[in-house]
């Protein structure tokens, strides 16, 4: 998608210099010359390391802009800055949120064709992606996991059903982003392609309990709720570039994105939580984020269903319509 | 009759897929009523353009009658020369071509597509160029004499009335026989396809027509 141009631009770049270098390229390491000119990625060399930018890069700077949303970037890892009062104390607050687990696989493929430096400038890449999205989305990225991301959407200026929206549409971008744009990079290299499983859920003001979990400056403000672990554990359950979200989400949403994920895969359960005695049984859904996104206010589709960014730099050049115009000819009947 | 168009259910969930921001909406009893909502336009290089709020009204006896597609937030000026009434009827067409449509069964999302797709990116063409991609029928009667002669290949109003008064009276010439428009060659390598397209649109509109030629020949 055009809001990803500019971080694919540096993928191209790191992936063409993985591919002079080889998987062996000892000296590319050891030159610590890194890959120049790449404004957010690391590289090899310290300097360059400490100087790594927490900015959008413009081309999701722009569709930040056209949400109308301005980006938070001083956000700490473990530390919602709703809730940051309970850093270091033993209170306990009640409060809904958004839990969503990000999971990136199959970046071990790479190392088969690329040095591990190269890998790691790729999947950083790839991370910076799903953190600056989920920012852009109004997401506070809770913690790093491997290469994926733990991320919290809602807080208290929020009302639960944006959380649950803002949630929803990052899980749909970031999901296209790399089924879609991740794949034809790959494709084009011959490198088996890097896949995304999400999970989300939502648990509400009394389900959710923020504290302070640790020992002193060894310690992230966190939550304990029931749906926060659903959502990691919902992630497993996702397929190859699927999302999987919680019977809570749905009920914020349209139930026409949601299909139970127990249809797709027998051997997926129904209930992801059951406790049968008390009669509760809570089911997980597959998510169409596809379909979710079609609709989104930022995204266009074409006469065949294909999405594309409603951007306001659209190049509008008549004869790239007029093939489809030419097929009309109006008329008018003057009855 | 008979017809190669999917069944409605089938074709909703296709435009579902393909035009996401348009609804059905259904009557109590289970009739689709109309498509309403947003239709992106965007052109073969993958760029958007615009959106217009629509609204698709199906007939009663769809698919074998013909859909009716509004404007609904007056972004086409409301002007003759933009094909649009006061209330945003939409001229998608000049009838005849709906009328066949229409006689073979509609898909809808066909109609979408070649009809509806095609007449809003025409309009923005238009917004851009200040004339439409493939020029556009006079209107009126005029429109209908452009659209005999482009068409269908006739232009002499009297070979015209000829050929509506006998497809009226149901009086098709044999395949091998002369021409009814008197250039000598024989029916099947004349106008025959003009014949058969006029065969398959409502004789309403052909009487319409008679009568147009009859009064112009009249006038002239
Ligand atoms: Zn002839």
């Amino acid at each position: 998608m055009e809001i990803f141009k500019d971080y694919i631009k540096n993928l191209n770049k790191v992936l063409d210099e993985g591919n002079k270098h080889g998987r062996r390229a000892r000296k590319f390491l050891e030159s610590g010359h890194g890959i120049s000119g790449l404004p957010t990625s690391g590289t090899f060399s310290q300097e360059k390391r400490e100087k790594k930018e927490v900015q959008l890069l413009p081309s999701l700077q722009e569709f930040a802009s056209t949400l109308g949303v301005s980006v938070d970037l001083n956000q700490r890892l473990g530390q919602h800055p709703d809730f940051a009062n309970l850093k270091s104390s033993r209170n306990v607050e009640q409060h809904y949120i958004v839990s969503m687990f990000i999971d990136i696989k199959g970046s071990t493929n790479l190392f088969k064709k690329y040095h591990p430096g190269v890998v790691q400038e790729i999947t950083q890449i790839i991370q910076e992606v799903a953190i600056h999205t989920s920012l852009v989305f109004g997401g506070y990225v809770h913690r790093l996991q491997g290469d994926g991301l733990f991320v919290y959407f809602g807080g208290k200026k929020t009302e639960k059903k944006l959380a649950v929206e803002r949630a929803l549409q990052n899980a749909c971008v970031f999901t296209y982003f790399v089924k879609n744009d991740l794949r034809k990079i790959f494709n084009e290299q011959g490198v088996e392609t890097i896949y995304t499983r999400i999970g989300i859920d939502f648990g509400d003001d009394d389900e959710v309990l923020w504290f302070c979990s640790g020992v002193g400056e060894i310690s992230e403000v966190t939550t304990c709720s029931l749906h926060t672990s659903l959502a990691s554990k919902m992630q497993n359950y996702a397929e190859s570039n699927g999302v999987v979200v919680g019977e809570n989400i749905k009920k914020f949403s349209h139930p026409k994105f949601f299909s139970p994920a127990c249809n797709r895969d027998k051997s997926v359960p129904r209930y992801i939580f059951e406790i049968p005695d008390e009669n509760y049984r809570y089911t997980q859904y597959d998510f169409n984020w596809l379909q979710y996104l079609k609709i989104q206010p930022f995204i266009a589709t074409d006469q065949y269903g294909n999405i594309v960014l409603k951007s306001k730099a659209a190049i509008q050049n008549p004869e790239n319509i007029r093939s489809i115009a030419r097929r009309n000819i109006p008329y008018f009947a003057n009855k | 009759m008979k017809t190669n168009i999917r069944n409605l259910s089938e074709e909703l969930s296709i435009i579902e897929e393909r035009f996401p921001k348009l609804r059905a909406v259904f009557s109590k009893s289970g009739r689709l009523e109309k498509l309403i909502g947003e239709l992106d336009i965007c052109d073969d290089e993958g760029n958007y353009w615009d959106t217009f709020d629509i609204k698709i009204v199906i007939p009663k006896k769809f698919p074998y009658a013909i859909p009716k597609v509004f404007e609904l937030n007056g972004k086409i000026l409301r002007d003759n020369d933009r094909h649009i009434s006061e209330d945003g009827l939409c001229c998608l067409d000049i009838e005849h071509e709906l009328l066949r449509l229409a006689s073979k069964g509609i898909s809808l999302c066909d109609f979408i597509v070649d009809k509806v797709y095609t007449f809003f990116a025409n309009q923005l063409f238009f917004e851009k160029m200040g004339e439409y991609a493939n020029g556009e029928y006079p209107h009126g009667f005029e429109g209908v004499r452009y659209f005999y002669s482009k068409k269908l290949n006739l232009t002499n109003p009297v070979i015209i009335i000829r050929f509506l008064k006998l497809i009226l009276k149901n009086q098709i010439p044999g395949r091998n026989d002369c021409c009814p428009c008197q250039s000598g060659r024989k029916f099947k390598k004349c106008h025959l396809k003009s014949f058969e397209y006029l065969k398959s649109i409502r004789r309403e509109r052909l009487k319409e027509d008679l009568n147009g030629f009859i009064n112009m020949s009249v006038n002239t």
